[in-house]
């Protein structure tokens, strides 16, 4: 059974004005160990259907499964808990925690106690390449990869099969988005992540398992497993 | 052009900002031109106010005779001596300080009709053909054998009484008095009184007994002198002087004459025919003479004139009456009748002539008796001109501009009106004539460069002082605390207390209106010109890098800006004035109701001026409150365009931000967590809050123990005042002679607001042995003897006794055992008991010894001393005018006084004439409406009726509590009872002496207003504000809360941790203004005010961090940073 899976999905965007469908019957499976890129021009509605699998936001209509449970019936705060985690283009990293602490935070809000979560935020830095130095410095004292591996460090640290990124190697030098790639790339191969990528960078999209490309809110083109 | 469109548009496509700052601009430019035209208004109309009122205080002798307009006083000249000039111009408030400068003038042509005429009712004329006036009455004759056989023949010089009883021989009858149980012999010659002891078997056969005990009396074997000894019994008089004997027959009493001549009369005409009463003057006419004769007129009561010869004056040796050849006798002019007649002209024809630089400020014109209708005032300093009353003016035909001359007269040393001529005459030019007042004619006011007298002080005003309205309570206090003992000042202020009250409250709160719109204005315009112009960055970058000038930049994010704070100050201060009228009634109103203060009954409240002062308000005014709120929007605006131009100017080698150093921390847990983190590291923004808290709450906290400290003062004052009030004369001046009812006393009384109620009723007393004789027919001399002398006073307390009530109380030496408590006691047996004894049970008459309180001298000049008893006689007035009212009493000295004015006063406790519970008792002796019978048959009649006939000469009375002023007020209004200037159906007149607890009621009462006002839109200003900081805090970290919501934190979790944070800094900083508040001593307001703001605070940060949570997540996480 795919971990995610996507049936039918239709996003409206509305306002008095205008009103945008941004996804128009988007249906596809995502299985762990894999890692998906989807790609397509601007307004082409990846990062709104990344938002959907984020869940940011339900469907218009059409149903987003999650281990077979609709992400309707889930609380969408729960399922962004446990369920997905999320790595931005520009990190979203807490300005006022440092490192450790930015990463230690997810794992607190499932319980875990300070102590803890610190020794295991060490180990998930270590894992994404950042030397200790590092742990206790703010986010603005970090180069944009720094910033990057720290925030996929918090993603690991939320314990979930799904991984979304949207452009995470956008605000990145060639050296550090291929850094970010092969961590990520990694985590689905060898942890058995199911990485999913909004991208336009064609190099990442080259290197993906399974590439979705967009347009007006449709998928039209769907690359299978490279493997 | 297109800049300027541009830079509209984009601020008011801004659409929900726009209409936000709109709003709360229109709304506060509105709010704070209604505050400013209010203050304005209030501030104008009590500068309008003082010019237009006059506050003066009257500095008066309050002596026996008050008030005496022209009376020599040896006690209030002392007293003008002792006043100090130098001391009185060093309080504060005093403009001017004038002492009494007049005197009597004379001004040919000028005859009084109105006012105080001295002679008015003297005539000095030659009359002839003299027919005599016969009546029953007493004959008086040579002839022994005149004498009725059954009389009692008294020695007009002795008193001594010889009995004539039919078929028997004259008897005299001895006078004998019992005192202590010894026998007195008493006797009287050559006015001099003899007690001589003598044994019981001295005694004659038959003789008259008092009992100085109870002043019983008994006829000792007088039996069988028939109705010799009844009441009915003729009475005969022999007069050893002239050895005349009086005895019933035709009296010749008076003579039918006609006015020949009259050298002085003020009403009568040549020819007019009188009766000449000739009194004790033994003047007999002679048939065919003529006479000249000196005589007042009296009435009759029928329609005759009737002229009674009189003496020139006391001691005169001159008859009133001259035998002359004819009226054109020339020994007339010779003759004293002839100088005394013009005497009389001269005096009754004077004008009074009085001077001061501030005319209009004298009594007579401050009260508005008289007001000038025509010309103006004479300048301080101007010499040559004055002011005439309107009905000399009119007589003498005078009009501004005319000339008139006035030779001054000088008085005599005790009688103002024995008057002599100077050689010093003004001619003075009329530069004003007021309205014609009978009570002010024949007056000429001058400057007092025109004055300066010299004339001795008569009467009671020892000078006025001219104060500064709103100073003029105090400095009236500060007068009243170096006034020398007796002198009273008196304020009146036309009002201005009472008027100017709502227009300070009004003052005060739109003052505080004001101070918090323009706060508020600050806040808002800050908010206003960070988010048009500070948040602007963008578009100015945009603006930058399409090559704008920096000119235009400025020009597109200004306008947008001034447009919109332009039209709403415009709507905001055309509806703020249009509201102004309405709104300034309704605040007239409220002030009146709620801030200022009751001044009826008060004695700091002075007759109220009726003058309506119009107020219009200046164009600037109406437009200040726009023109301060614009230009203090374009000053932020301005500000915030600096700042962005400072900061988007690249600064070479400079880092750009600076970052702090980091520790991974693992306190905390959950939501407090963050909070503590992000609070602890916030920088600025954690420093920023806690700043404006700790302002805020120090601000709150003293405001709070501000107007907490004047509820308190105000409580304390009520709880420590103690208010006394008396009953005064309708202007307020008077509070002694008064005509107090027994049954206004006990009204007064009833209010249940009294802790005491003082009154004094007085007779005129003497020692029997000191009265001269008076004929029958001498009943005005002696009358006026009578009224010469010494006051016998029952009183209850001593603060009501005339001679105490100016002063302090005096020093007394007590008889052991007793105290003034006896003043007040109740239950005892009063005169009416004794004078009424035939109702008592059983029917004997109880004269009593009554306990008395007398002066040191008293004891020292009649060789008494405390413990000893001496006898008096008095005449009770109140029961008769008659000789029935004549009573001899006893007194027991329990007490001596020193140091008072009238040391001769003898003062008897109150159940001397009615017992005291008449006033403060249960029930009183007469019902309300019940009518009382002068026919009497039993005790609670008699009392009934003397109830309702008593009149108190003083009342005074202290309120239970100052709490009780209102409700006192109240009462007093509801029972129609008077006050100064404004006459009611009781014309008792009742004023308050709470001047300085008024004073300081109203002026906490607005500081106590102020805080009212401010401390609402203060609690909504910092409501706000909290919203506006937390908003500001929480919205510029909404990317935080994003990621947070993002990670699938709940939204209670977020909502915690920016909620606590924000508490935390917030109660740091409220937490240390406390601290600071009860270090100096506001300890409970520190923390009241901290936990205020607090609240207030957390409340819109609350509001902010749900509002902020309402965001999109998609939209939030989607925004780059």
């Amino acid at each position: 059974m795919a971990i995610l899976e996507l049936q039918n999905v239709h996003y409206t965007y509305q306002n008095p004005y205008q009103k945008v469908e941004a996804l128009k019957g988007i249906s596809h499976s995502f299985d762990t160990g894999l890692v998906y890129a989807i790609a397509g021009s601007s307004g082409s509605g990846k990062t709104t259907l990344l938002s959907l699998m984020a869940g940011l936001d339900l469907p218009t209509s059409g149903t987003i499964l999650c281990d077979g449970v609709s992400t309707a019936q889930m609380k969408l705060e729960q399922y962004r808990r446990e369920k997905v985690a999320v790595i931005y283009q520009s990190f979203r990293l807490f300005p006022l925690l440092t490192i450790a602490e930015n990463v230690m935070y997810p794992m607190e809000l499932k319980g875990m106690s300070p102590k803890d979560a610190r020794s295991r935020a060490a180990g998930l830095l270590a894992q994404v390449n950042l030397p200790q130095t590092v742990f206790n410095r703010f986010p603005a004292m970090l180069s944009g990869g720094e910033q990057q591996r720290a925030a996929i460090a918090r993603a690991l640290g939320m314990d979930t099969k799904i991984l979304l990124a949207d452009e995470p190697t956008g605000n990145l030098d060639t050296a550090n988005s291929e850094n970010i790639f092969s961590i990520l790339e990694n985590l689905a191969h060898l942890k058995g992540y199911c990485v999913i990528i909004v991208t336009h960078n064609p190099e990442l999209v080259a290197r993906a398992d399974q590439v979705l490309r967009l347009q007006d809110g449709m998928i039209i083109e769907h690359r299978g497993d490279l493997q | 052009m297109m800049i300027l469109r541009n830079g509209i548009r984009s601020a008011l496509r801004a659409r929900g900002r726009t209409v936000l700052f709109f709003s709360l601009i229109l709304l506060l430019c509105a709010v704070l031109t209604l505050a400013l035209g209010m203050w304005s208004y209030s501030a104008r109309t009590l500068s309008d106010m003082d010019d237009n009122y006059t506050s003066v205080a009257l500095i008066e002798y309050m002596g026996e005779n008050y008030p005496a307009a022209d009376m020599a006083d040896a006690d209030a000249r002392d007293a003008a001596t002792a006043l100090n000039d130098d001391s009185i111009f060093k309080i504060p408030g005093i403009r001017l300080w004038e002492r009494t400068d007049q005197t009597f003038a004379a001004m040919d042509g000028y005859t009084r009709t109105a006012g105080t005429i001295p002679y008015e009712d003297y005539y000095v004329f030659v009359s002839s053909d003299l027919t005599p006036m016969y009546r029953e009455g007493t004959e008086w004759t040579n002839d022994p054998s005149r004498i009725p056989e059954n009389c009692i023949l008294i020695d007009t010089v002795t008193t001594d009484r010889t009995y004539y009883a039919s078929g028997l021989e004259p008897y005299f009858v001895p006078r004998y008095y019992r005192i202590d149980g010894k026998l007195y012999r008493y006797t009287l010659q050559d006015g001099a009184v003899t007690m001589a002891p003598v044994d019981a078997s001295q005694l004659p056969e038959r003789y008259f007994l008092i009992d100085g005990e109870d002043g019983q009396y008994f006829n000792v074997n007088l039996t069988g002198y028939g109705n010799a000894i009844e009441s009915e019994a003729v009475l005969c008089y022999y007069n050893p002087a002239t050895g005349l004997y009086g005895v019933p027959g035709q009296e010749l009493y008076a003579y039918i004459g006609s006015l020949d001549r009259i050298l002085h009369g003020h009403s009568l005409k040549e020819g007019t025919i009188a009766v000449i009463e000739t009194r004790d003057t033994g003047f007999v006419a002679e048939s065919g003479k003529s006479y000249v004769f000196h005589t007042v007129s009296v009435d009759t009561g029928t329609k005759n004139t009737t002229l009674a010869l009189t003496d020139f004056y006391d001691g005169c040796e001159t008859p009133p009456y001259m035998e002359v050849s004819g009226e054109a006798d020339p020994q007339i002019e010779q003759s004293l009748f002839y100088s005394q007649a013009s005497r009389y002209a001269l005096a009754n024809n004077y004008i009074r002539l009085e001077a001061s630089d501030h005319i209009s400020a004298m009594e007579c014109f401050q009260q508005g008796a008289v007001f000038l209708e025509q010309g103006r005032f004479p300048e301080a300093g101007e010499t040559g001109v004055c002011v005439l009353d309107g009905w000399t003016a009119e007589q003498m035909a005078l009009s501004p501009g005319d000339t008139v001359t006035v030779r001054l007269l000088t008085s005599s040393e005790n009688d103002r009106f024995d008057l002599t001529e100077t050689s010093d005459s003004r001619t003075l030019k009329v530069t004003g004539i007021t309205n014609p007042s009978g009570d002010y004619t024949g007056c000429v006011w001058v400057s007092s460069a025109e004055g300066g007298f010299k004339e001795p002080l008569f009467g009671d005003l020892l000078g006025q002082a001219v104060l500064e309205n709103p100073l003029a309570l105090r400095a009236a206090d500060a007068l009243e605390s170096i006034m020398p003992s007796g002198v009273r000042v008196t304020l009146y202020d036309q009002g201005y207390a009472q008027a100017a009250q709502p227009l300070k409250a009004m003052e005060a709160a739109s003052m505080g209106i004001a101070a918090a719109c323009i706060c508020a204005c600050l806040v808002v315009l800050f908010l206003f010109a960070f988010l048009f112009v500070g948040r602007q960055k963008e578009n100015a970058l945009i603006l930058s890098s399409l090559g704008t000038p920096v000119s235009k930049i400025r020009l597109w994010l200004l306008s947008g800006a001034a447009v919109i704070a332009g039209a709403a100050v415009i709507i905001g201060t055309l509806a703020g004035n249009l509201l102004f009228e309405r709104l300034l009634k309704a605040a007239q109103s409220l002030a009146q109701n709620l801030y200022s203060v009751d001044l009826r009954y008060s004695a700091s409240a002075g007759a109220v001026k009726s003058t309506a002062i119009p107020t219009v308000l200046p164009l600037w005014v109406k437009a200040a409150a726009g023109l301060i709120v614009f230009v203090l929007a374009l000053i932020m605006c301005l500000i915030f365009l600096r700042r962005m131009h400072t900061q988007s100017s690249p600064k070479r080698g400079k880092a750009i931000a600076r970052v702090p150093k980091g520790q991974t921390t693992s306190a905390g847990k959950g939501a407090v967590r963050f909070a503590l983190i992000s609070a602890r590291r916030g920088g600025r923004r954690s420093l920023a809050v806690p700043a404006v808290s700790m302002i805020l709450t120090l601000l709150r906290g003293i405001l709070f123990g501000s107007s907490s400290g004047w509820e308190h003062q105000l409580e304390a004052l009520y709880d420590t005042s103690r208010l006394f009030g008396q009953v005064t004369s309708s202007n307020g001046r008077q509070s002694t002679n008064l005509m107090v009812s027994a049954q206004n006393a006990r009204l007064l009384w009833e209010s249940g607001c009294l802790d005491n109620i003082a009154v004094s009723m007085d007779w005129h007393y003497w020692f029997a042995t000191d009265m001269p004789y008076f004929t029958a027919a001498q009943t005005d001399q002696r009358n006026t003897w009578i009224s010469d002398q010494p006051r016998l006073i029952a009183l209850n307390d001593l603060s009501a006794a005339p001679d105490f009530y100016y002063g302090s109380s005096p020093e007394i030496q007590w008889l052991d055992g007793w105290d003034e408590g006896f003043l007040a006691e109740s239950g005892q047996t009063s005169v009416l008991d004794s004078i009424y004894y035939y109702y008592n049970d059983p029917p004997v008459m109880q004269w009593q010894t009554y306990p008395c309180l007398v002066s040191q001298s008293f004891l020292e000049s009649h060789g008494l001393s405390l413990g000893d008893c001496f006898d008096i006689s008095t005449r009770l007035s109140n029961i008769s005018d008659d000789e029935k009212a004549i009573v001899s009493l006893t007194f027991s000295i329990v007490g001596a006084y020193a140091g008072s004015e009238h040391a001769g006063e003898i003062y008897v406790p109150l159940y001397f004439w009615c017992d005291p519970e008449w006033i403060t008792g249960k029930s009183a002796p007469l019902a309300q409406g019940e009518r009382p019978t002068a026919d009497f048959v039993s005790h609670a009649e008699r009392d009934a009726y003397f109830y309702s006939i008593s009149t108190f000469t003083t009342c005074r009375f202290t309120l239970n509590s100052a709490r009780y002023l209102d409700s006192f007020k109240n009462y007093l209004a509801q029972n129609q009872i008077s006050q100064v200037g404004v006459q009611n159906q009781n014309r008792t007149t009742v004023i308050i002496h709470d001047e300085a607890f008024m004073e300081t009621v109203s002026s906490l009462k607005r500081y106590m207003a102020f805080g009212q006002i401010l401390l609402p839109p203060l609690c909504a200003a910092v409501g706000l504000l909290g919203f506006i900081i937390s908003w500001l805090m929480v919205n510029g970290r909404k990317i935080e809360l994003a990621i947070m919501r993002g990670l699938g934190t709940p939204r209670s979790r977020v909502f915690f941790s920016f909620f606590l944070e924000q508490g935390i800094l917030a109660a740091a900083g409220a937490i240390a203004a406390g601290l600071i508040l009860t270090l100096t001593g506001r300890t409970g307001f520190g923390w009241l005010g901290a936990a205020v703001f607090l609240a207030f605070y957390l409340a819109g940060c609350a509001l902010a961090v749900t509002a902020v949570c309402r965001t999109r997540l998609l939209r939030s996480l989607s925004e780059p940073e």
